[in-house]
């Protein structure tokens, strides 16, 4: 008897931790709504046309971060926990003002464009300063430009994007960066391109600071960069570097790295480091020499300090943010019930600021074997996956609402095309154009191109008998992911067509997408900007991430040679209507053509505390924190 | 060597210790690690006069680390190998970057090698005190190591010290007082441990502060190590900081590891109260107190101190999880980013500190027995 109180004893202790599981039971607060209409009930919607607020100078905002940051070289910095890090400390020549979307002087005060459209030329602002007191000049863009990013031996991931196909044929070649004088450079790209600022719109590397370090020196080596054509062992023509002697370029790879003094990294940026502690924090104090003011002539950043916490983990994140260690929070679907109802007595405010610029789709595979040694998928699979019919019935089985409702807890958006809503280049008509759910409709294709139920099994099968059974695949421990890959089997399994759904390693299924191309069908995704210049490898038949057959010499498909076409009108051209109507096409062939289907997106979703203001997330910047840093203030 | 020891007194050799003190120094070593240093090499040399058979013992386990390194190593090497892709294929996805691009990241770090250059071109860099380069960190994988060993090893030590100070007592106690209350509360609390995962636990204990405080401001901090304002802190205000935010993780990790100890203690002082010169000694009239604690225990100690010896392996990495939740800025966190993101040379690494703590750990545990058990004898 007593043996068994006791362990009704040791229940009991265990039943506080079941009660405080349960949540305190809290009054419903209605949040008071600013004018401002809202999309989700209690979540306020950020205006991203409203323009700045003045602020005022002061206070210390502390933010959460992921993982460390592995860097403080933004030209090494290779993944976003370092980059968002090293963002900070980084202006640029121009840039897309945050509510018009249009190009804006920054740390060039003007710029003019050649008449052949090729040449760009920046004026640089008088005064520019790094945050160490040296003088910032057109040499320190020029030299960031060709002895760093260009150079192989830095490694950097901006030296894809420095370059250009050659208009007479072979390899890429680089823009070229001139100096002329301490306030002036220009950038010539050797063909007509879109991407004129965005891709010469630099940052300055401390020429001061890198310069010594490599060894290098303006009067000995020059400030150009020059290369060479040549062949490599498979006698393919390659562009090669022309290193200059004695300038050891691989020092900058493990410079200004995690183990060193943060306060000595120089910026260019809004803010400097203050503090560095691994695993803990980064502490970002304002750049005295930053150049921009506000409208009534306040320095910026409004604040006095910034605080990243390096917080491993999302719901210890939430926890940092119930407990006021932290001011700001990115929510997930599932964190809007437990912070919704607490705006009022934690005195902060949930802000939806609009859709994610990823993409996620559910692309298939067209790439037939050829030859012994060609890589691919066999027959019947390629048969079935390369009819039109076939990828549009499937289309027809995308139940985006079912997948927002019960996947993205309600917080998220249809899908229908690669380029982001509030782009300027998104076609308006993708939502009319795109495939809605309809599963009648998928049966009725299927029908019509006598994929029919043979047997009566319950599955179809082709013409020749064969049941269609195919492979559905994502990456693994993506939990949207998995369960939109299971929403989208049991659809159409419902219509008698069998997936075989099965997650896999991230990067066993990228070996199969860029190496291996044995794969069925896949649910993957791909970052998304404002611009979606930065396709190339992607949507033209020739790109190595044109999953569907990459790297086509030349395309296959006649709708390929129209988006090939339409590629090259929306991108080699600075004219805005002709970029909008390039893009029209490719998104108008991409619905109707469904190399890949488009499922939803998650909507961003923010809370932060009430005294913050200017807390405007902006799409241009992929809504990230760190580019309206300079603005926020505390009321 | 016989002659030597005969001729010179053994005390005589703290007059090096100050020499060697000051050489390490002098060479860049913190006062410190000099100091650790030290003492491990002299009192090794001390040892040729103290007891050359512990120091032929000593020195043949410390060989066969050899072999054994060597194997974690290539058992490392050959998993990263097997697992697909590497820790450039995250990239090949992102359409900023060249494919030709990528095949020089591959290149510059050595991946294109076959693997077993790299394994034996990365031996030969080891035999040099060069443990490898993170390609993640873009630093030496002994510096990341370094940067955050203080911070795991702070934690793992208090919590082992506190699961030791608390399991050894409570497992006694527990046998002594077999099937009263106070075995019954031992073991229910003991079983709770055991069967709550950490990670669990710690945010069980998270949810339990933040709802139990009126934020802003809470009675316990919601992980890290340090508050925002550490560095303008007093010394003794720094102090209580950490200890302050240590609490949590010790708490989660110490009562895991004391809940298995527990029992263990238990089992065994059972298993050693119920031997006939337990009997013989009651009988002789001894008193209970002496019964227990002059022989029972004694002899109930000996398997802990082998377990000791693997915990202390586990020192460096063996709590990624509850680092993880509570943001502790550890080692083990690292480790699990580096396995996750296959940084190579970041991944062996931590497994060769972990196989070497493991060496040392049993050699320890096995000297602390000979210590403590005059029927052991090492050779």
């Amino acid at each position: 008897m007593k043996r068994s109180l006791l362990v009704m004893l040791s229940l009991l202790l265990l039943l506080p931790a079941f009660a405080f599981a349960g949540g305190a039971e809290e009054e419903v607060v209605d949040v008071e709504m600013a004018g401002a209409g809202t999309q989700f009930e209690g979540v306020l919607d950020v205006d991203h046309s409203s323009g700045w607020e003045a602020g005022v100078k002061g206070g210390r905002l502390v933010i959460d971060h992921l993982t460390d940051p592995k860097s403080f070289n933004d030209w090494v910095a290779a993944e976003t926990s370092s980059t968002e890090i090293t963002d900070m400390l980084m202006g640029s020549v121009v840039r897309r003002n945050q509510f018009t979307l249009e190009w804006e002087a920054a740390m060039a005060e003007s710029w003019t464009v050649s008449a052949d459209e090729k040449t760009v030329t920046y004026r640089l602002r008088a005064g520019l300063t790094w945050s160490d007191g040296t003088a910032i000049t057109a040499k320190d863009f020029v030299f960031g430009a060709n002895q760093v990013t260009l150079r192989e031996d830095v490694g950097s991931n901006g030296r894809s994007s420095q370059f250009q196909s050659n208009p007479t044929g072979g390899p890429d070649i680089p823009i070229v960066y001139k100096y002329i004088n301490s306030r002036t450079f220009s950038a010539t790209f050797p063909e007509v391109s879109a991407g004129l600022l965005t891709q010469s719109g630099v940052s300055p590397a401390p020429m001061h600071i890198f310069g010594p370090l490599m060894g290098w020196n303006e009067a000995q080596h020059g400030l150009d960069y020059e290369y060479e054509f040549g062949t490599d062992e498979e006698g393919n023509e390659i562009l090669v570097e022309i290193k200059p002697d004695g300038v050891d370029y691989s020092a900058l790879t493990s410079f200004w790295g995690v183990d060193t003094n943060v306060r000595n990294v120089v910026s260019s940026g809004p803010w400097v480091m203050e503090e560095y502690v691994p695993s803990q924090r980064v502490v970002f104090k304002p750049n005295p020499y930053w150049y921009e003011k506000d409208d009534n002539g306040v320095q910026l950043p409004y604040l006095d300090e910034m605080v990243y916490l390096v917080v491993g983990d999302q719901d210890t994140m939430l926890q940092k943010f119930l407990a006021g260690e932290t001011d700001e929070y990115g929510l997930r679907g599932e964190d809007y019930a437990v912070l919704v109802d607490r705006q009022v007595d934690m005195d902060m405010r949930i802000y939806a600021y609009g859709a994610d610029f990823g993409t996620t789709f559910i692309t298939f595979n067209q790439n037939p074997i050829e030859g012994d040694d060609d890589a691919g998928i066999a027959e019947p699979e390629l048969t079935w996956l390369s009819n039109k019919s076939f990828r549009q019935a499937m289309a027809y089985l995308v139940d985006r609402q079912t997948i927002i409702n019960n996947i993205q807890f309600g917080f998220g958006y249809p899908q229908y095309s690669f380029i982001p809503r509030v782009s300027p280049y998104y076609w308006a008509g993708s939502d009319n154009a795109a495939f809605q759910f309809d599963p009648n409709k998928a049966a009725d294709l299927l029908d019509s191109i006598d994929y029919i139920d043979r047997d009566g099994d319950g599955w179809r099968e082709d013409p020749d008998g064969n049941k269609i059974s195919l492979q559905l695949s994502t990456n693994s421990g993506n939990t949207t992911r998995e369960g939109i890959g299971e929403i989208f089997a049991q659809e159409a399994a419902r219509v008698g067509i069998e997936l075989n759904f099965s997650p896999q390693d991230f990067n066993a299924l990228v070996t199969q997408l860029v190496a291996t191309y044995d794969w069925n069908m896949i649910l993957i995704g791909l970052t998304g900007s404002v611009d979606p210049i930065s396709g190339q490898n992607v949507y033209p038949s020739s790109g190595n991430l044109h999953m569907i057959e990459p790297n086509q010499a030349a395309p296959r498909r006649a709708w390929e040679a129209r988006v090939d076409e339409a590629w090259v009108m929306a991108n080699q051209t600075t004219d805005e209507a002709q970029r909008k109507a390039g893009f029209e096409i490719i998104q108008r062939e991409w619905i109707d053509n469904v190399p890949w289907v488009y499922t939803s997106n998650a909507a961003n979703m923010g809370a932060i505390g009430a005294e913050f203001g200017n807390y405007y997330p902006q799409p241009i910047d992929g809504y990230e924190i760190k580019y309206i840093s300079d603005r926020i203030y505390v009321k | 060597m016989n002659r030597l020891t005969e001729l010179i007194d053994w005390k005589l050799t703290f007059i090096l210790d100050a020499i060697v003190l000051t050489l390490l120094m002098v060479a860049g070593i913190g006062w410190f690690g000099a100091l650790v240093l030290t003492e491990i090499l002299m009192w090794l040399v001390r040892l040729l006069w103290l007891s050359p058979m512990m120091l032929r013992f000593i020195g043949r386990r410390l060989l066969h680390m050899i072999p054994l390194v060597l194997l974690v190593l290539a058992i490392g090497f050959l998993l990263i190998q097997i697992a697909p892709g590497d820790i450039f294929t995250q990239l090949a996805l992102n359409p900023d970057i060249r494919t030709e691009d990528l095949e020089r990241f591959r290149d510059n770090f050595g991946l294109t090698d076959p693997w077993y250059i790299q394994f034996f071109k990365y031996i030969w860099n080891v035999l040099r005190g060069n443990f490898g380069y993170s390609e993640i960190f873009k630093a030496p994988v002994f510096t990341i190591v370094r940067q955050r060993a203080a911070a795991t090893i702070l934690f793992t030590v208090t919590s082992l010290i506190l699961a030791w100070g608390f399991s050894i007592p409570a497992g006694v106690i527990a046998a002594t007082k077999q099937y009263r209350w106070q075995d019954q509360t031992v073991s229910v609390f003991a079983f709770v441990g055991l069967a709550i995962p950490n990670y669990f636990l710690a945010f069980l204990l998270l949810y339990l502060i933040t709802a139990t405080s009126n934020p802003p401001g809470t009675w316990l901090p919601i992980g890290g190590m340090t508050s925002i304002d550490h560095n303008t802190l007093s010394l003794l205000g720094r102090a209580w900081d950490v200890a302050r935010h240590l609490i949590l993780p010790v708490f989660v990790l110490g009562t895991s590891i004391m809940a298995g100890l527990t029992r263990i203690m238990r089992a065994n002082m059972l298993d050693i109260l119920n031997q006939q010169y337990i009997v013989t000694a009651r009988s002789k009239g001894q008193t209970e107190r002496k019964v227990v604690y002059r022989h029972a225990l004694r002899n109930a100690i000996n398997p802990m101190i082998t377990i000791l010896g693997f915990q202390i392996s586990a020192i460096l990495g063996g709590s990624a999880l509850v680092e993880n939740v509570l943001a502790w800025p550890g080692l083990g966190r690292v480790i699990l980013q580096a396995i996750l993101s296959q940084d190579l040379y970041l991944v062996v690494g931590s497994l060769i500190y972990s196989s070497i703590l493991l060496v040392i750990g049993n050699l320890l545990a096995d000297i602390l027995l000979a210590v403590v058990d005059p029927r052991i004898r090492v050779g």
